[in-house]
């Protein structure tokens, strides 16, 4: 998707963020004078090791975490700004939502903190715990809930007021293969509307297929950006790659080897998909009614 | 503002099964204690208020230093991700924690009530007026004051004695103008005497003297009430009530606000100590201008059979203090240590 011409979402010049740790405080920087934009439309991924500064550099894009330098701006203004947070869905790493309340009233909370109300309230809830395949334990405390169950929730919460801007941390972690299914297409419909989509990430495989962009953080410096093929490319002759196919045989497959090997690249082995796994639960049906 | 999350915070600081345990003490502690005469049931009134306070009062602030403790550091996503201002998140708990106080003002109201039994006639207090400090009859010279007191209005004044002998024959008198009145009694233990102001305009000028006996009277150094009847002793529990809930609602604002800067136990007994402080700092300049002051006398003065005098001005302010104490450091604090600081 050509993102050039428009004007960025979100600007970021020279973020610094640092935590204080420690008996006495000593800070710690995570994020180094980080430079990036985020255009409106675009679908950018943030990958990066354990550490890397992802969590923080979304933190402070969903105004939770301030930057101790440099400027932040989400459409035009500071993310703590109202204009900034009602246009930032923002899901974290980790559930932030109480534990005694149920899956419901916490989209109903959310909704109506940003200023929704009603039946567009009660529809628009109904509809993402249905898309997130909770609907089956909407009225059970999230206490109860797994850990993917919560995933799912989360993702449905930073979407229930339909924001310009979608901050996703780690969302496909725990997550299973229906889950992951059900999130890529609740995705698919955001990028639909035209929304910006921030998804962090420490696997490219999670990345590669929907990112326009994505910028490779380590250590709290973005060491690379460009789409997945393009980061590839950079490491050269150890760039390795995965390929998929549907309907292959042991004999095309074979060929392929061949092939392979007769330009100088190396096979390294066959994996199946992990989307087999959603076609083989939704082969054994529907699953039972709590 | 936001209702969802004052719900929230109300079903953290008043969860069922604490709401069920708290009525049921109160109701046992009624049950127990109900007085059999009007001079009981004032006690029992006041012996079940005072538990109430006791009890909820120090459950509200820990409960709700709980909640603000679990938002600010393992829930701050949440909370700081939303559109609503620290500000909104501090009334929203706040509210939580004032719909919790005001159930259990409830319950105590009614408690007291069926402990107290009996709904006869009594006098109600209006207002404090001066008295003088440790005043000493021991025969010599009679003491004399002036009060602003409107007719209808009863005058009371306590007592205490020194006894050399058993007893001693006061006479207290009060005139206005042309008008005067005056009440005779044995002082032989504290006690306090009470004299009609008479009809008029102006000052009522007051003498206390010993005529008879050998025991020195001694005043306490307490102000005098003005009483007016009342028509029921029931009002108590409205007043006792609004005394409550305005200490209560202080005590959890301060705690609410401590508990996003230190551990929720430690904030709820900070917050105690900061109200005994006022409390003992007001005491110290003669003052009711503290909630949990304010209500100490209050609940004394229920004791005696009298319904209190609402909360003064000063408690209201003390309270506003408090909120906003707690309200700034809540902000301050707010997600302070998941990185939160602005």
């Amino acid at each position: 998707m050509p993102t050039a011409a428009r004007a960025p979402l979100v600007e970021i010049r020279g973020l610094v963020r640092s935590y204080r740790h420690g008996f006495l405080g000593t800070p710690r920087r995570v994020l180094h004078g980080l430079d990036l934009e985020v255009h409106a439309g675009e679908f950018l991924g943030l990958v990066g090791p354990n550490g890397s500064g992802k969590s923080t550099l979304l933190r402070v894009i969903a105004a939770v975490d301030e930057a101790d330098e440099g400027s932040v701006r989400v459409l035009g203004h500071d993310p703590d700004a109202r204009e900034a947070r009602d246009a930032t869905g923002f899901c974290p790493e980790d559930s932030p939502y109480p534990p005694e309340v149920k899956a419901r009233a916490v989209l109903r909370m959310l909704g109506s903190l940003r200023g929704m109300s009603g039946a567009a309230l009660s529809n628009r809830c109904d509809e993402l715990l249905e898309r997130v395949g909770l609907t089956h334990a909407a009225n059970e405390r999230l206490g109860t809930y797994s850990r993917g169950m919560l995933r799912r929730l989360c993702i449905a919460a930073a979407l229930v007021h339909r924001p310009k801007l979608v901050l996703l941390d780690e969302p496909t972690a725990g997550l299973d293969a229906p889950g992951f299914a059900a999130i890529e297409s609740l995705l698919d419909e955001v990028r639909a509307d035209g929304a910006s989509v921030v998804m962090s990430s420490h696997l490219l495989g999670d990345l590669h297929q929907r990112c326009d962009r994505i910028v490779a953080l380590v250590d709290g410096r973005s060491i690379a950006q460009g789409s997945a093929l393009e980061l590839c490319a950079e490491l050269g002759p150890r760039a390795r790659l995965e390929l998929a196919f549907e309907g292959l045989d042991a004999g095309t497959l074979a060929e392929l080897q061949r092939l392979a090997a007769s330009r100088g690249a190396r096979f390294c082995g066959v994996q199946p998909s992990q989307s087999n796994l959603v076609e083989l639960y939704r082969r054994a049906g529907p699953p039972p009614a709590p | 503002m936001s209702t969802a999350v004052a719900q929230l915070a109300l079903r953290r600081i008043a969860p069922l099964w604490l709401a069920l345990c708290v009525c049921g003490i109160l109701a046992a502690t009624a049950l127990s204690s109900r007085g059999d005469s009007n001079e009981s049931g004032a006690l029992a009134r006041q012996g079940l208020w005072t538990l109430a306070t006791i009890l909820v009062s120090t459950l509200l602030a820990f409960r709700a230093a709980s909640a603000a403790a679990r938002l600010s550091r393992t829930e701050y996503d949440f909370a700081g991700a939303t559109p609503m201002s620290r500000v909104g998140w501090f009334f929203s708990c706040w509210s939580g924690a004032l719909a919790a106080s005001l159930g259990a003002v409830f319950v105590a109201a009614l408690c007291g009530e069926f402990a107290a039994r009996f709904d006869t006639p009594c006098p109600r207090e209006v207002s404090l007026a001066p008295a003088p400090e440790r005043g000493v009859l021991d025969g010599r010279e009679p003491l004399r004051w002036s009060v602003d007191a409107r007719a209808g209005e009863t005058l009371r004044l306590p007592l205490t004695f020194l006894a050399i002998e058993p007893t001693a024959e006061l006479r207290w008198e009060a005139v206005r103008g042309e008008q005067r009145s005056q009440t005779l009694c044995t002082l032989a233990r504290p006690m306090a005497l009470e004299l009609a102001a008479p009809e008029g305009e102006g000052l009522v000028e007051l003498t206390l003297a010993r005529t008879a006996g050998g025991a020195i009277a001694l005043l306490t150094g307490e102000r005098m009430q003005r009483l007016v009847p009342a028509g029921s002793a029931r009002q108590s529990a409205f007043v006792l009530g609004a005394h409550a809930f305005l200490a209560w609602a202080a005590f959890t604002a301060l705690a609410l606000g401590l508990a996003t800067w230190i551990g929720p136990g430690l904030a709820a007994t900070l917050a105690l100590a900061l109200q005994l402080l006022g409390w003992l700092v007001g005491d110290a300049f003669a003052t009711d201008a503290t909630t949990l002051g304010a209500l100490l006398r209050a609940l004394e003065v229920a004791g005696h059979g009298i319904v209190p005098a609402w909360p003064p001005l000063g408690a209201w302010m003390h309270a506003a203090l408090c909120v906003s104490i707690g309200s700034l450091a809540f902000v301050r604090g707010f997600g302070r240590r998941c990185g939160g600081v602005r």
